[in-house]
């Protein structure tokens, strides 16, 4: 069966064209037969049956009562699976980002608007984690040593313990007990003696100021290593 | 049997065959697509466990299943009656579960319906041919109806689908499509490839 054959029998049932029509335009081909078998098989579709009340009748005592476990109003089973697969996988990620979150606000390392917000939001659940306030901007932190470094006119001890105290400054914010001595003071000091005595007067002062500045030294140097010094 | 279906087609061709469609029928088929138009609505309430919804649904779908039922089971005892009841019951079951596709309601209900017809085939209750046949009358007889039945059983599955769903459930060419996921344009085609198979098969038998 050609293409413009099927055409034309579309045209017919829609009764567009006449059997006669058909015939002429097809001939050779088995329109009439077709047309034949399509109207028999209509007459078969409107043929009568019986009256469905009494068919109802009797169904509609066989019908069990809907279980209200399987009258689902909602999703079906596979899509309530998907959800809940889709839930897990949710709170798993909303775990991992809290985790995370939460150690990088803990280090302060987060944005500032960030940091805030982290905080904010953990003092209400009653934990705490620092301001951006409260955390010290390290980057600024050393250029500011090393614009001392640059720029002070001091020399010597002087110079290296204006630095010290600058680079330092950061961790005296947060150091409790009393401040460390200034070595300078002491080396002023014991220079002073020295000086005037002059370094060949010697009246053991200087000297002993000396080794107890060296012992000192020496103690700091031993202290701050620890066995491993 | 085949003579006597070859034997009306034959005495038909001498009748002055006129397009199908008349007013009376476009008018009972107004009256029909009206009726079929409140199914989505009724499907949803039924789902719900609303047996009138069902009942309803029951009444305008019940003709064309047992038309599907009576052309592979026969007229004998209550066998196409039973098939529409057990069919209806499945349906019931299975309602839930139901997702309307844009699909009609038929498309789903024929699926079921020939699962109860396979399965009462395979319980050997279907009407076999008889030898002799009785006087030839206007119309389908029992027998014209099982050798139909068979011989669409010998064609392509969508091909018969095709048939099934336009001749016993009444759909238009659109409606087949939308149920078979294809183009109308697909569906005239196969229509009368389908035809012209099953006019094939007859003459072989």
């Amino acid at each position: 069966m050609n293409r413009r054959l099927e055409e034309d029998l579309e045209r017919w049932e829609a009764g567009f064209a006449s059997l006669a029509e058909l015939e002429e335009r097809h001939p050779g081909q088995d329109v009439h037969d077709l047309t034949e078998l399509h109207r028999q098989l209509t007459a078969l579709s409107r043929e009568a049956t019986p009256d469905p009340d009494s068919g109802w009748q009797r169904l509609s005592v066989r019908l069990p009562e809907p279980e209200p476990d399987i009258i689902l109003v909602g999703p079906s089973e596979s899509k309530r699976r998907q959800l809940l697969t889709r839930r897990r996988v949710a709170v798993l990620g909303l775990a991992a980002t809290l985790t995370l979150t939460g150690g990088l606000a803990t280090a302060g390392v987060l944005p500032d608007p960030a940091q805030d917000a982290v905080a904010n939001v953990a003092g209400h659940l009653g934990l705490h984690f620092p301001h951006s306030a409260d955390v010290p901007d390290q980057t600024s932190h050393g250029k500011e040593v090393s614009n001392v470094a640059r720029s002070t006119s001091e020399e010597g001890c002087e110079k290296g313990q204006a630095i010290s105290e600058v680079a330092s400054s950061f961790a005296q914010n947060h150091r409790n007990g009393d401040p460390e001595p200034i070595p300078c003071d002491k080396a002023q000091a014991a220079g002073g003696h020295s000086s005037e005595g002059g370094p060949g007067s010697g009246n053991g002062v200087g000297q002993a100021a000396g080794a107890t500045h060296a012992s000192d030294s020496g103690l700091e140097h031993r202290g701050s290593h620890g066995p491993l010094g | 049997m085949i003579r006597e279906l070859r034997e009306l087609i034959a005495s038909s061709r001498t009748a002055n065959i006129s397009a199908p469609n008349s007013d009376v029928q476009a008018e009972a088929k107004e009256v029909e697509e009206e009726a079929l138009g409140r199914v989505p609505q009724l499907v949803e309430q039924a789902k719900r466990g609303d047996r009138d919804a069902f009942a309803e649904l029951y009444r305008l779908h019940h003709a064309r299943i047992f038309r599907m039922a009576r052309l592979h089971l026969g007229d004998l005892g209550d066998g196409a009656e039973d098939a529409v009841a057990e069919t209806f019951l499945r349906a019931w079951a299975a309602l839930p579960r139901y997702r309307d596709t844009g699909a009609p309601f038929v498309a789903w209900l024929f699926g079921i319906a020939r699962h109860v017809v396979l399965d009462e085939l395979a319980r050997g209750r279907r009407a076999m041919p008889r030898g002799e046949l009785p006087e030839r009358t206007r119309g389908w007889t029992v027998d014209d109806r099982l050798t139909l039945a068979q011989a669409m059983e010998r064609l392509p599955a969508e091909q018969r689908r095709v048939l099934e769903l336009k001749y016993l459930g009444g759909m238009k060419n659109g409606e087949v499509a939308s149920a078979l996921g294809k183009s109308k344009g697909a569906i005239n085609a196969m229509q009368w490839r389908a035809l012209g198979s099953l006019r094939q098969i007859l003459e072989e038998r």
